[in-house]
């Protein structure tokens, strides 16, 4: 047994501990790759060419960002967005999402045309709160639409000084 | 994986928090906006939204283009998403290139992008040339740090390390750059380098490396599993020459350091596994066994595809053997055996399955999912440490995304036009196609890329897990034989090395012999069956030693091949070849260890080739030899066997009870092997005995020779032999010599069970029976035997005395019962009697004893039988059939009440009734205790004992059945009943009732004893006065039991009740009911005087005349009939019901002529009934009966007279007015002769009525005699004259008138005078008068004076 104990404890020792491989990707893949996606960005000015972007020119449009403070107890997992209280998107966060929200970043949850006028809008925050247990978090806002504006509106979450929701802040971004 | 985080924090820092403020396009919020949406595409993995966003923003003008913020941020972009060609352009534009410093930093950041998407050998470059210009320290530091990590992982270790070696001890990637020169330095086999600059860090984690628990983590597990490695292997000069680090001493502290290090790794980290491995391993080299085992058993239990726990796995069951827990190490041996079979027949499929697209999405998913969820991810966590497949698998999400872009474009455009836009929606589509083709190839390479990739991985584990497998399968043999039971056996132990060999690498030529050496063992311990479980197997156990013997024919070690090979040709079965081998040996190696057994085995040799003299002449040798060798009892055994085969018994015999002397006066003589050949010499000296003359040679032998401890065993020996050869009457004949030679031997009793147990095998039952008796008349308990023998020491033979007696018992009480012979039945009683006397404290005794009464029954002896019975009851109150036993007393003591001779019956019926109440009483829940109480009752019953009748029907009450139940209450009822108790009766007759299902019959004399026990309930109320609550019973009787034939009779009596009360409504009510209910009744009759007399009570006379009306006909006497009669047309007459009434006077007078009187008063009833219903004719018609009746009557009486002479005098009156009714009117002729005519019957019925002579109605007829004549002559004078008479005419008319009138006046004047003349006879009345009125009036002078009246009338007056 001897045998046994040097062969598992050396060669688990070495392969656990340090990384070894070459750089043997294929240069013609990437190459390939790479050219895919250049092409791929051609045709997305294309296509945005053809179905106006996400810009329709002369309308007034909205955008609704989420974003959280990178200590926020609360694990969002999904958000049920509400123009006018009609359900216009409902974005689910995973693992990857989650991480990039935690990390600065803000998710664009919903993008679309919003006439001049007063309007409300309202967002379910579902998630596991800080004790491990499914929660629901609703707020509603009045949104007034300028002539003519492209609105940029932000939802960010963060933790409540005094509760286990978290505080819900909008803000239309100037 | 730190670094990237790292890295990709710093890269955060640089974009959030490293640029000027946008000036013009985008407020300052709506930039951060934007560029922190940049930031999550990016963080997502998604880096085509993010380049497409940032395009978009700068195609509408949100991003002003040349901004070196946005221009930064977009080569970021692109160079994380691999575009890295778009990257150098933007950070070679102006806007980033303006500065060396700038140019630095852009190449520094193109370098890095390199480095993330693990383009080393670019990211060297472009790291080179950033080193070209200055940067800050600190990013020089890190531009190192990659740079060296990039030329690590191009393997190019030397220019690593110059680049690591660069970086200052003050900068915070220090401790990075050494580990990494520590690695390098291992990777090239410079462990002491290595471990030097490991060291190096290992001083400085606590101050670098405290903000990264995970990375001191990871260094704490490689040190110290570097150190375990050098402290395991020995390697002093690793020691020797890294002094500089404290733990390198002489004294080896290698694994007390290592211990710390592996122990300073957190327990929930990544590496906490691998560290706890690490100290389990120095726990097993240091011999601390216990803790070893605690730390494996954790770990063995986590998840089973991370190597580590494979390891620990694997390890635990090496521990437990050393730890000398066998027991337990086989368990786990043998549960990792086919943990790893298991696990590498699961990678085998694995592999099979990258060929096909099945694992492909799980290669997708293996960056983002669960790696425990994922079957393939499990055994491929390797594959992410490596660079490539880091690169691999980001291309291939970059690849995925791209195709579900594509998807999402199609949709989109499949509503668009071109109008306007200035781009083909044709040319678009077209686009599209071609771009799913170029992703399409691509994503099949990179599938092709990954599974190879994966391939390799699995492969590398699959070789490790058979591995893993082979040490367990080699330590799961080696435990062979290590444990009694449970242990390990020959097979598995056969089957392990085989697996081990066949698969393991290769193994040193040590292990390699000993394995042989194992499986040839083996071979010979499972003979053919090896051949069976190995039949592919290429080592054998010969062929290996022959090829030993050669390889080194002079070895001294060949005296073991030899003797093992010799071994092995007899395990084959080539005895010649094995004798062989046994000569070469005794020839060769004479002092050897194996000559004894060598010398045994030749001579058994002799003997398998049934060579028995030589054999037995060899054997001789042996027992001759002056050795003490271990042979010689089997020396001696084998030539017993020798010689018994020669037929020479005798001394054959001679050898044998050697041999068992020998055995017996042993100490181990009874070791399981030697008690198999201890059984063959027994068999041996059997077989010789039976070759002789059986159980006579055996008395035979023993009178001549000694060993006579061994009789008995040889006796039984003996019989048994022959009861195996099936011979029963030779063994019952050893048997049978045995007792009879030695009838007191402690054996005897115990042979001849051996005789029993024969027959009753046998089914010899005549004999069974004879050996039975035997056994119980020579050994049973009244016997000499025990005498001199203690009973306590022969529990098996009084078992079977006791058994047998019962056996005998039964067997003579089946017998008895078959032919009915009073002798059997005796014989059983007397077996039975027997065995209650000599076995009363056995289990069975109560059974015994029921069955002794049962035989006593059957054998007629009633009295005997009853008294068992009864014992049975009172001895054995746990016994199952007591109760049976006491019903059996019972039955038995009825039937000799009824059919026992008629002197002791009397005395049995006694015996009966208490044996019956002592049944009832000890079995109250027995169903049969009310069977028997009813039995009784109903014998009270018949004896008219009704109180104790009622006193056990009560019993039976409370604790019977429904039936039983029903029959009590019956007879409870009834003797309630007989002995006047109604009430009683009453409520018990209806209790029974509400029980349902009372039998038909019974239910009808039920009901009319109830209603009898009502009415006469009534009866007694009645007869102490009070009738009002006697009605309330007689009433009842009709509602509770409405079909009694006695409710008429109730109803009745109610009704006679209810009269006395005058209580009329109420009798009328009952009689009514009554008379519809009793329609053909005797007493409807009654009824109806009854009705009638309420009626008439109640005033009620028209339907009293009804009742009345029914009595003229129903009555049988009749006098009460035209009583009847009259009263009901008196009630008809009361009740103006006028009609009815005058039918039955009709009716009465027609059907009740006398008494006259009676008669007549109907008939003047009729004329008033008819005068009041104004019926003239029928009036008038009674009025002329009264008459004429009066008239032909033979004797008429004052009333009858008056009654007649008031009809003729209101008939007379009639007349009279008819008479007056009539005018005179011209011409006179015609009314004249109609007023005559009138006149004459008016005169007649007044003559009539003159004619009964009566002064009040004489004078009355007179004077309106009178009248009638008077006015007829004044009618006639005043009468119309003739029109047209002249007055002479008038005046002979008048003259006429006159003439005819004057006849009249006169016939009217002589009636007025007769009345005159009758004042002197007396009278005078009315009519007087108004006749002596009249005649004044005529004749004025001569009648106008006043009566001349005697004055004392007057003063009377």
């Amino acid at each position: 047994m001897k045998i046994g104990l040097f062969t598992l404890v050396f060669c688990y020792c070495i392969a656990g501990g340090i990384v070894s491989a070459a750089d043997r990707t294929p240069q013609e893949l990437d190459a390939a790759l790479q050219q895919v996606k250049r092409d791929m960005l051609g045709l997305d000015e294309k296509i945005r060419l053809l179905t106006g972007g996400g810009n329709q020119a002369g309308l007034e449009t909205v955008s609704v960002y989420v974003s959280v403070d990178e200590e926020l107890s609360f694990r969002l997992e999904k958000i049920r967005l509400k123009l006018d209280g009609k359900t216009v998107s409902e974005p689910a966060f995973h693992r990857t999402q989650w991480q990039a929200l935690k990390q600065g970043g803000a998710a664009n949850i919903h993008s679309g045309i919003l006439m001049q006028g007063k309007h409300r809008l309202e967002a379910v925050f579902i998630g596991t709160g800080k004790d491990g247990k499914r929660a629901e978090y609703r707020e509603q806002w009045s949104l007034t639409q300028s002539p003519g504006r492209h609105s940029m509106v932000e939802l960010r979450l963060g933790n409540a000084t005094f509760s286990q929701a978290p505080s819900i802040n909008m803000q239309v971004v100037d | 994986m730190n670094g990237r985080r790292w890295l990709l924090c710093l890269v955060i820092a640089l974009v959030i928090a490293g640029f000027p403020l946008p000036s013009a396009a985008l407020s300052e919020q709506r930039a951060d906006l934007l560029n922190r949406e940049l930031l999550y595409y990016q963080s997502t993995g998604d880096g085509f939204s993010a380049i497409s966003r940032y395009r978009a923003g700068l195609a509408s003008g949100e991003i002003r283009a040349g901004q070196e913020k946005w221009a930064t941020l977009a080569a970021r972009l692109y160079a994380s998403w691999g575009l890295f060609n778009e990257a150098n352009e933007l950070y070679a534009s102006p806007a980033l290139f303006q500065t060396p410093e700038q140019r630095a930093l852009n190449r520094f950041l193109l370098g890095k992008a390199y480095f993330e998407r693990q383009h080393y050998a670019e990211a060297v470059a472009a790291f080179e040339k950033s080193g070209l210009h200055p940067l800050s320290k600190e990013l020089e530091y890190q531009r190192l740090l990659l740079m060296g990590v990039a030329l690590y992982q191009l393997d190019n270790f030397a220019a690593s390390s110059s680049a690591l070696w660069s970086i200052q001890p003050t900068s915070r990637q220090y401790p990075f750059a050494r580990i990494n020169i520590g690695m390098g330095s291992i990777r090239i086999g410079s462990w002491p380098g290595g471990i030097s600059g490991l060291s190096s860090i290992k001083k400085r984690i606590g101050i670098d490396v405290e903000a990264d628990p995970q990375f001191a983590d990871r260094l704490n597990t490689v040190f110290g599993y570097l150190l375990l490695y050098e402290e395991y292997a020995g390697s002093k000069i690793a020691y020797g020459k890294v002094s500089m680090h404290g733990f390198t001493t002489p004294k080896k502290k290698g694994y007390k350091d290592a211990q710390e290090m592996l122990q300073a790794v957190s327990s929930d980290g990544l590496y906490a596994n691998k560290a706890l491995l690490g100290q389990a391993w120095i726990a097993i080299d240091t011999n601390e066994l216990e803790q070893a085992r605690e730390i494996l058993e954790k770990l063995a239990n986590k998840e089973p595809h991370h190597l580590v726990v494979q390891e620990a796995k694997l390890a635990l069951p090496y521990v437990l053997e050393r730890a000398g827990d066998a027991s337990r190490a086989i368990n786990q041996y043998r549960s990792v055996v086919g943990f790893f079979d298991n696990e590498r027949n699961r990678l085998d499929a694995l592999l099979q399955q990258l060929n096909s697209s099945e694992l492909d999405t799980a290669l997708l998913t293996m960056r983002t999912g669960s790696v425990a969820r994922n079957p393939l991810t499990a055994y491929l966590p390797g594959m992410l440490l490596a660079p490539l497949w880091e690169r691999l698998l980001g291309d291939f999400e970059d690849i995925n995304h791209l195709r579900l872009r594509l998807d999402e474009w199609k949709k989109q455009l499949a509503g668009a036009s071109s109008t306007g836009s200035g781009v083909s929606r044709q040319s678009v589509m077209s686009d599209l196609s071609r771009q799913q083709v170029a992703l399409d190839d691509l994503y099949r390479r990179t599938v092709q890329l990954l599974r190879k990739q994966a391939g390799e991985q699995l492969t590398e584990r699959r070789s490790r897990i058979s591995h893993y497998l082979n040490q367990a399968r080699y330590g799961l043999a080696e435990l062979y034989g290590r444990q009694q039971h449970g242990g390990v056996d020959a097979r598995e132990a056969f089957l392990a090395y085989h697996a081990y060999l066949k698969e393991a690498p290769e193994v040193s030529a040590e292990v390699r012999k000993h394995i042989i050496g194992r499986i040839a063992d083996l071979e010979m311990e499972l003979g053919e069956e090896a051949a069976e479980i190995a039949p592919a197997a290429k080592v054998s156990g010969v062929t290996a030693y022959l090829a030993e013997l050669e390889k080194s024919p002079q070895e001294a070690s060949n005296e073991d091949a030899l003797y093992k090979l010799a071994r092995a040709y007899e395990q084959q079965g080539e005895t010649a070849k094995a004798l062989d081998a046994l000569q070469k040996l005794i020839r060769n190696y004479p002092n050897s260890t194996y000559i004894a057994e060598a010398r045994f085995r030749v001579a058994e040799g002799l003997f398998i080739e049934q060579n028995y003299q030589q054999a037995a002449t060899t054997y001789d040798g042996i027992l001759n030899s002056k050795q003490n060798n271990a042979y010689y009892y089997h020396a001696l055994y084998k030539r017993g066997w020798s010689l018994f085969k020669l037929g020479r018994y005798q001394p054959a015999l001679d050898d044998f009870f050697a041999v068992l002397e020998h055995y017996d006066s042993a100490t181990d003589a009874k070791e399981k092997a030697n008690q198999e050949l201890y059984a063959d010499v027994q068999r041996a000296i059997n077989m010789c005995f039976v070759n002789m003359k059986g159980p006579a040679s055996v008395s035979e032998f023993f009178a001549r020779n000694k060993h006579h401890q061994y009789i008995e065993t040889v006796y039984q020996s003996l019989a048994n032999y022959y009861l195996a050869q099936e011979r029963f009457s030779d063994a019952v004949q050893t048997w049978s010599i045995y007792v009879q030679n030695y009838p007191n031997s402690q054996d005897a009793p115990r042979h001849l069970l051996g005789i029993i147990d024969t027959w009753k095998q046998q089914r010899f039952d005549k004999n069974l029976v004879a050996a039975q008796e035997r056994l119980i008349n020579e050994y049973g308990l009244h016997t000499r035997f025990w005498a001199s023998h203690k009973l306590e020491q022969f529990d098996d033979v009084r078992a079977a005395l006791k058994q047998n007696t019962r056996l005998l018992a039964e067997h003579y009480h089946i017998q008895a019962r078959a032919t009915g012979k009073q002798n059997d039945y005796l014989q059983a009683a007397g077996w039975y009697r027997q065995y209650l006397k000599n076995y009363p404290d056995e289990r069975d005794v109560a059974q015994l004893n029921y069955l002794y009464a049962e035989i006593l029954e059957e054998a007629g002896q009633y009295r005997d039988a009853i008294a068992e019975y009864l014992a049975v009851v009172k001895k054995y109150p746990q016994f199952v059939r007591r109760a049976d036993a006491g019903y059996a007393a019972v039955l038995l003591t009825f039937q000799r009440t009824e059919s026992g001779p008629v002197q002791e019956r009397e005395q049995w019926r006694k015996q009966s009734y208490e044996t019956a109440l002592n049944f009832a009483r000890l079995f109250p829940g027995d169903g049969r205790a009310s069977d028997v109480l009813l039995h009784l009752i109903e014998e009270r019953y018949r004896r008219t004992d009704y109180l104790k009748a009622i006193a056990l029907a009560q019993q039976v009450v409370n604790q019977g059945n429904m039936q039983q139940k029903q029959k009590a209450l019956l007879i409870i009822g009834h003797s309630q009943f007989e002995t006047g108790k109604y009430p009683s009766a009453e409520q018990t007759y209806r209790t029974l009732l509400q029980t349902g299902r009372v039998a038909k019959n019974d239910r009808r004399e039920i009901n009319k004893r109830m209603a009898l026990s009502i009415y006469r309930q009534g009866e007694a109320v009645k007869k102490a006065g009070n009738i009002s609550v006697a009605v309330e019973h007689f009433l009842r009787v009709r509602k509770e039991v409405p079909a009694s034939s006695i409710v008429a009779t109730a109803e009745y009596d109610a009704a006679a009740g209810l009269i006395l009360m005058e209580n009329w409504p109420a009798v009328i009510d009952v009689m009514e009911r009554f008379r519809e209910e009793q329609p053909g009744h005797k007493l409807q009759h009654e009824v109806t005087r009854k009705l009638a007399l309420a009626y008439l009570s109640s005033d009620q006379p028209a339907r009293a005349a009804q009742e009345f009306e029914r009595l003229a006909v129903v009555e049988s006497d009749a006098e009460k009939r035209s009583a009847a009669l009259w009263k009901a047309a008196g009630l008809y007459d009361n009740s103006r019901n006028l009609e009815q009434a005058a039918k039955l006077f009709s009716q009465y007078v027609k059907e009740y002529p006398a008494p006259f009187d009676v008669a007549m008063e109907a008939r003047q009833k009729l004329v008033a009934l008819y005068r009041k219903m104004g019926d003239d004719k029928q009036r008038d018609y009674w009025r002329k009966q009264i008459i004429d009746v009066d008239k032909k009557a033979p004797v008429s009486n004052e009333r009858s007279r008056y009654l007649a002479m008031t009809a003729a005098l209101e008939m007379a009156e009639a007349k009279y007015r008819d008479y007056r009714a009539v005018q005179l009117f011209i011409p006179l002729k015609k009314s004249l002769r109609n007023k005559k005519k009138l006149l004459k019957q008016a005169i007649d019925a007044y003559a009539l009525v003159a004619g009964y002579s009566d002064a009040a109605t004489i004078t009355r007829a007179g004077y309106q005699i009178g009248e009638i004549y008077y006015d007829f002559s004044k009618v006639l004078m005043k009468s119309e004259r003739p029109r047209g008479l002249n007055e002479e005419e008038l005046e002979q008319y008048d003259i006429l008138l006159e003439e005819q009138a004057f006849p009249f006046e006169e016939k009217a004047l002589e009636f007025y005078r007769s009345n005159r003349i009758r004042i002197t006879d007396g009278l005078y009345d009315e009519w007087i008068r108004k006749s002596l009125d009249r005649l004044a009036e005529i004749f004025p002078a001569r009648y106008s004076r006043p009566e001349k009246q005697d004055a004392y009338i007057e003063s009377l007056q």
